[in-house]
């Protein structure tokens, strides 16, 4: 008998499906599974923005009677700010949830089996689910504090016209224009920052067998005492809190001081940007970062529902 | 003839257990082959090295591809449905059919909403709000719609109640099968699908035991029915395996031919199950 093995497919090719049209239907699918990425901080938006609605009592002081109009973009930029640190907040937590659940749920619930039943390669996987960590969430979450801010900011406008509002309360075009922009490019900090933490994160989701969340909070825990006891050092300690809030330090020091904020500071030229966009572990931390998606990318390959 | 799988001494190792042992083997295009083993002989380990699932020892070659290093690739033109029930518990029949038309270019959306169509699935139901039985339908329907070249479906029934079981293969056998596709299929149910096999491969202890067209069977083997008193003079031609059936005696013989066998008692080409708890009674300890 002649024989001889097929090497490639004489059937039609089929439909194109792109690569980046794929990562997009693989993000969508994310928050279809993960549903508290979207409810979670669209609740806490859909929440402050009615608490505002229904507010009867606006406790503002003010300084300065004759500084109105500085006044009314100080009140604009600290509500925005007000709004977007507590949706982020809540995202961030949400995501931390998501970050160490992504790659375990499906061997959990077995659904990797089917997952990779289909043609999609487990880097793309592993980048879909970094993706929506890093930039979908903080994206919508950008989205969901600013609808709400000014939804609130109408409600408080209308009361201030109508009276029982102090009349500090307006919209001021630029000052809005700059809180936005401080927070996106806040936003991007933070991914950047950030980055190597949610990798990290995904590749024990991925590696660990039972119980990621609980090793992921444990295990720093754990090493950290270990190294108190055993070497009577803190650099466990130190390296943790340097990745918590290193970058924020940056920027908000210059020549060693830190910059004093007040609530009339202009925070998009006040801040030490250059310094902090500049930090080598910053991008030493972007680095690691794909280093890590790498790694979980490599141990997914191999993994199956045991 | 093309080969669609082509394995040379597999091999895989958990710890002191060796799951594939050296199996060798070949599956020609077109073909529907049943992989039968008793639990633990190494069947989904094969599977999960023809799907690129695992690592592992030797040489493999599936429609061409090495399923450890072209695995991707490879996903393009091959379709498995491991066990049932891996479908995502919060999915919707319409997200699933919606993210298999987006990633898959070889998916038919119409043709997925057909086979659905013809089910009682509501599109907007998730997968836990659906029964066993509908759940393997829903995933039936997915694979369908997929113009794969190979199909390997490990237990697709298990725990399904007979009807689903006879509609499942049915579908299968009339809706999807055709000269360009080959099926690898795993089941316990030997008796209940043997009418489907064109080949049966035999796997214990990690190693391929037969490996036979359906056809060839009956050339091949044969079962002898003798009454107790002749069943001496029939053992002399050594048959290998040998049972007791109301007080009359069933042998099998490989490769005897019939006219030798004829004159002991009745004779008839074995069933695939009578020839698998044959092939394997050996290898169990006792």
């Amino acid at each position: 008998m002649n024989t001889e093995t097929t090497s490639t497919a004489p059937a039609a090719p089929g439909r194109p499906v792109t690569q980046a049209g794929a990562l997009l239907v693989m993000m969508r699918r994310e928050f279809w599974e993960h549903r508290a990425l979207w409810l979670v901080p669209t609740l806490f938006a859909g929440f402050m923005a009615a608490a505002a609605l229904v507010s009867t009592r606006a406790s503002i002081s003010i300084d300065d009677a004759d500084r109105v109009h500085a006044d009314r973009a100080m009140v604009l930029n600290v509500s925005q700010d007000a709004f977007a640190g507590i949706i982020f907040a809540v995202a961030a937590v949400v995501v931390s949830f998501y970050v160490l659940d992504c790659l375990y749920a499906e061997r959990k619930d077995r659904s990797i089996l089917f997952w990779k039943s289909l043609p999609v390669s487990d880097g793309l996987t592993v980048l879909s689910k970094f993706l929506v960590a890093i930039l979908a969430v903080p994206l919508l979450a950008f989205v969901l504090a600013t609808v709400s801010h000014l939804i609130a900011l109408i409600a408080w406008s209308v009361r201030a016209r109508y009276g029982g509002f102090p009349d500090l309360i307006g919209f001021e075009p630029v000052a809005w224009v700059r809180g936005e922009a401080f927070l996106l490019v806040i936003m991007l900090l933070g991914a950047l920052w950030y980055a190597p933490v949610v990798a990290a994160c995904m590749l024990m989701s991925v590696w660990i067998k039972r119980a990621p969340l609980l090793w992921a909070f444990l295990g720093p825990f754990l090493l950290w005492l270990g190294e108190i006891i055993v070497f009577r050092t803190h650099y466990v300690g130190s390296v943790l809190q340097y990745r918590a809030a290193g970058i924020w330090r940056e920027l908000f020091s210059r020549n060693g001081h830190e910059i004093s904020i007040n609530g009339n500071s202009h925070l998009l030229s006040d801040l030490n940007w250059g310094a902090a966009f500049t930090n080598a572990n910053l991008w030493l931390g972007v680095v690691a970062a794909g280093l890590f998606l790498y790694a979980a990318a490599r141990v997914r390959r191999y993994r199956d529902d045991t | 003839m093309t080969a669609v799988i082509e394995a040379r001494a597999l091999a895989k190792r958990y710890g002191a257990k060796r799951a594939l042992d050296g199996a060798s083997f070949r599956i020609e295009s077109g073909r529907i082959v049943g992989l039968i083993g008793p639990n633990g002989a190494g069947k989904t380990t094969a599977l999960k090295a023809i799907l690129g699932l695992t690592s592992f020892d030797g040489e493999l070659k599936v429609l061409g591809f090495d399923p450890r290093t072209q695995r991707d690739e490879l996903m393009k033109q091959v379709c498995f449905m491991a066990d049932v029930a891996v479908l995502p518990r919060w999915l919707r029949a319409r997200q699933a059919v919606e993210y298999c038309r987006d990633v898959h270019p070889r998916f038919d959306e119409q043709r997925a909403r057909e086979i659905l169509g013809k089910t009682e699935i509501p599109m907007n139901a998730r997968v836990r709000e659906l029964s066993k039985g509908m759940v393997t339908q829903l995933h039936l329907a997915l694979i369908l719609a997929i113009d794969a070249r190979l199909l390997v479906l490990d237990e697709p029934t298990l725990g399904l109640d007979i009807l689903y079981r006879r509609r499942f293969y049915d579908t299968l056998l009339n809706d999807y099968f055709d000269k360009e596709r080959t099926i690898l299929l795993t089941t316990h149910q030997v008796e209940e699908v043997e009418n489907l096999f064109t080949d049966v491969l035999f796997i214990s202890h990690g190693q391929v035991v037969l490996d036979t067209p359906v056809e060839n069977l009956g050339d091949r083997f044969l079962q002898l029915t003798v009454n107790a008193d002749a069943a001496a003079r029939a053992r002399a031609l050594k048959p290998f395996y040998e049972r007791e059936v109301f007080g009359r005696v069933a042998m099998l013989f490989e490769n005897r031919p019939a006219a030798e066998l004829a004159p002991y008692g009745e004779l008839r080409t074995p069933t695939i199950a009578d020839l698998f708890v044959a092939k394997m009674q050996g290898t169990l300890p006792a």
